[in-house]
């Protein structure tokens, strides 16, 4: 038994559907066009979100109540050092600990020679500062152990790695890799390199006084805000950031400063613009194609406002039909890309607006179709 | 005695501007009755088509007055003249104008779909029309799958299932043959029996006015004669039906 959907349609979005796939070459022209410009925006986005996430991705993991930093510091990546002012924030009303926090380029040499820059972070392992996580293999409790590292297996190729146990050079310096981690990807694709602070500190070249930031815990009952404006005041030459602040911080310079998230944007936009255009012009075309039917309409009584309503199902149905297909390569690019060094992140929520801008495009497309048929005279059907 | 269902009063229409302005319509008094299939006969240029624009509300007259089951025209707006064809005109065009895409049953379903009546009742009323105009067992047919006379009769079943004050025909045997157009006008014939409804064919063939219940005849832009069941009178008689 078959279910006739048609019938339990309105009857101008069975006309408005049957129009549409009429000409299928047409239809499948709109198509690729839409299909094309909403993976654009969607790769773009999910780029910009997968950045995003990236450049703040440490800051998220630590675990800190504020960040103490060099004033002026613009990103976690910042290498700007602070001398020894643990006693000082210490001594701040409302300050349980604080830890400090190293980080810095250096080189990995593998025994072959071969040579790769890698982003040493370096904390106090003995705490939960800022351990490595997502461990796929071994364990972050081994890197007390003299020359131990964690890397990430995203970065396999590049630093030689063969397993738990790889041996490499940093700074002239014995390492092992005693801990594999999944899915922690550097925005400035350095893969980042874990190991206790003391040890940190000798593979980046620092004296045992300087740290990058220190990590502050806060008392049970402190004020937050309280003792952020006290170790402004208190300190000099410094900033003070809760973590929130920070990402957002290190988000504004990686996607805003340096261009990288304009860049994205720009890629989102032409999109839009190539989507419209292409939506219009076969909206349009189709439209100026079944001219003689709207007039026939017109003729028969018919208000502006239903034939508009044709014309704006069949912008719809191009609309969700593109955002379907779309959404499956979407999603394929997210796979593919998900253990790669620049992954796609698409969400709900990105979803959800790209499906909204879609419907926009698309909506916005209709309009030359019904500023055409606005000017129809129902009298042009004795003509025909 | 039928009522009046449309009156067209002095009217005038002049198409264009300038050089090429035409008066296409002079002094046009007519009225249309309930119960009746009249008849306008014309040369080719002679104002057929404006006229029943016209009287069709698809355009205004320059001067003088229409008016639709009593309705006054005048001054209305597009949307207002189309919202007085919904609700009292049904049209047949030569080349049936049907869509395509749509099958017999949603073509005529359309003309009830754009006066805002849906579902059910629109399929109802879609089927009540075919039937009347015998296609009951082509409702699912798609245009292309029709001959010219039963296209000819999806257009009459959409123009009458709204249940118009009166139905204007533009040359709707035209395209046929002469058995079919013969059949056509049969099937106008019986539907101007009822006395709500006026209907008013244009065409060349004399041969169909049999059908009629009067014949008005237009040149140049003007009625120059107006007869009933084979009387004639001179032009420009009165052409006021009645």
């Amino acid at each position: 038994m078959s279910l006739d959907l048609s019938s339990h349609l309105p009857l101008n979005f069975t006309l408005a559907s049957r129009n549409l796939f009429q000409d299928r070459l047409r239809f499948a022209a709109t198509t690729v066009g839409i299909v094309f410009s909403v993976v654009l925006v969607m790769v773009q986005m999910g780029l910009y979100l997968g950045f995003g996430r990236m450049v703040t991705t440490m800051i998220e993991h630590a675990d800190a109540d504020l960040w103490v930093m060099r004033q002026g510091t613009k990103c976690f990546e910042d290498p700007s050092l602070l001398g020894d002012m643990r006693k000082d924030i210490l001594a701040v009303k409302g300050v349980a600990s604080a830890s400090p926090l190293v980080i810095g380029f250096s080189d990995w040499r593998l025994s072959t020679g071969e040579m790769t820059p890698v982003f040493l972070v370096g904390s106090n392992l003995s705490r939960n500062d800022l351990k490595p996580w997502n461990v796929v293999a071994g364990s972050a409790k081994a890197l007390d152990e003299p020359g131990a590292v964690a890397v990430d297996t995203t970065y396999d190729k590049r630093l030689g790695l063969e397993g738990l146990g790889t041996k490499a050079n940093i700074r002239g310096q014995k390492v092992h890799v005693v801990a594999l981690t999944s899915g922690i990807r550097s925005f400035t694709t350095t893969p980042f390199v874990f190991a206790d602070i003391g040890h940190a500190r000798k593979f980046i070249g620092l004296p045992k006084s300087v740290a990058s930031y220190y990590l502050v815990k806060l008392k049970p009952g402190a004020d937050l805000q309280t003792v952020q404006n006290d170790l402004k005041t208190g300190l000099k030459k410094i900033d003070v950031l809760t973590a929130p602040q920070f990402a957002e911080r290190s988000r504004q310079f990686w996607l805003f400063t340096t261009g990288a998230g304009a860049a994205l944007f720009a890629g989102a936009l032409l999109g839009l613009i190539v989507g419209t255009v292409i939506v219009a012009q076969t909206l349009y075309s189709s439209t100026k194609d079944h001219l003689p039917e709207f007039a026939t309409l017109r003729a028969m009584g018919s208000s502006n406002r239903y034939i508009y309503s044709v014309i704006m199902y069949q912008a719809l149905l191009n609309a969700v039909i593109g955002f379907c297909l779309a959404s499956v390569i979407g999603f394929g690019v997210v796979a593919i890309t998900t253990n790669g060094a620049l992954p796609v992140t698409i969400t709900p929520t990105l979803m959800a607006a790209i499906f909204a801008l879609t419907l926009l495009m698309c909506v916005l497309s209709a309009f030359a179709a019904i500023a055409r048929v606005v000017r129809i005279d129902p009298v042009a059907v004795f003509s025909q | 005695m039928s009522e009046t269902v449309l009156e067209a009063l002095g009217v005038h229409k002049i198409l264009g501007s300038g050089p090429s302005q035409v008066h296409a319509l002079k002094d046009i008094d007519l009225a249309l009755r309930g119960g009746e299939l009249t008849m306008l006969m014309g040369p080719s240029g002679s104002g057929k088509t404006t006229l029943l624009s016209v009287l069709g509300l698809m355009l205004a007259p320059t001067a003088g007055h229409v008016r639709v089951a009593g309705v006054s025209t005048d001054g209305a707006s597009p949307e207002t003249l189309a919202a007085l064809r919904r609700q009292h005109v049904g049209y047949i065009f030569q080349s049936y104008h049907l869509f395509p895409t749509l099958t017999a049953s949603e073509n005529v379903q359309l003309a009830l779909d754009v006066r805002g009546t849906y579902g059910e009742a629109a399929r109802a009323g879609a089927q009540a029309a075919l039937e009347r105009v015998g296609l009951a067992h082509k409702l699912a047919s798609f245009p292309r799958e029709l001959s010219g006379g039963e296209q000819q009769r999806v257009a009459i079943a959409r123009a009458i299932v709204s249940d118009p004050s009166y139905v204007l025909a533009d040359e709707p045997t035209a395209a046929l043959d002469g058995e079919n157009g013969q059949a056509i006008m049969g099937v106008l014939a019986g539907i101007a029996k009822d006395p709500g409804r006026g209907v008013l064919v244009v065409t060349h063939d004399s041969r169909l006015t049999s059908f009629a219940n009067r014949t008005i005849d237009i040149e140049d832009g003007r009625l120059v004669d107006d007869r009933r069941n084979g009387t004639s009178s001179p032009a420009p008689a009165v052409v006021n039906g009645g």
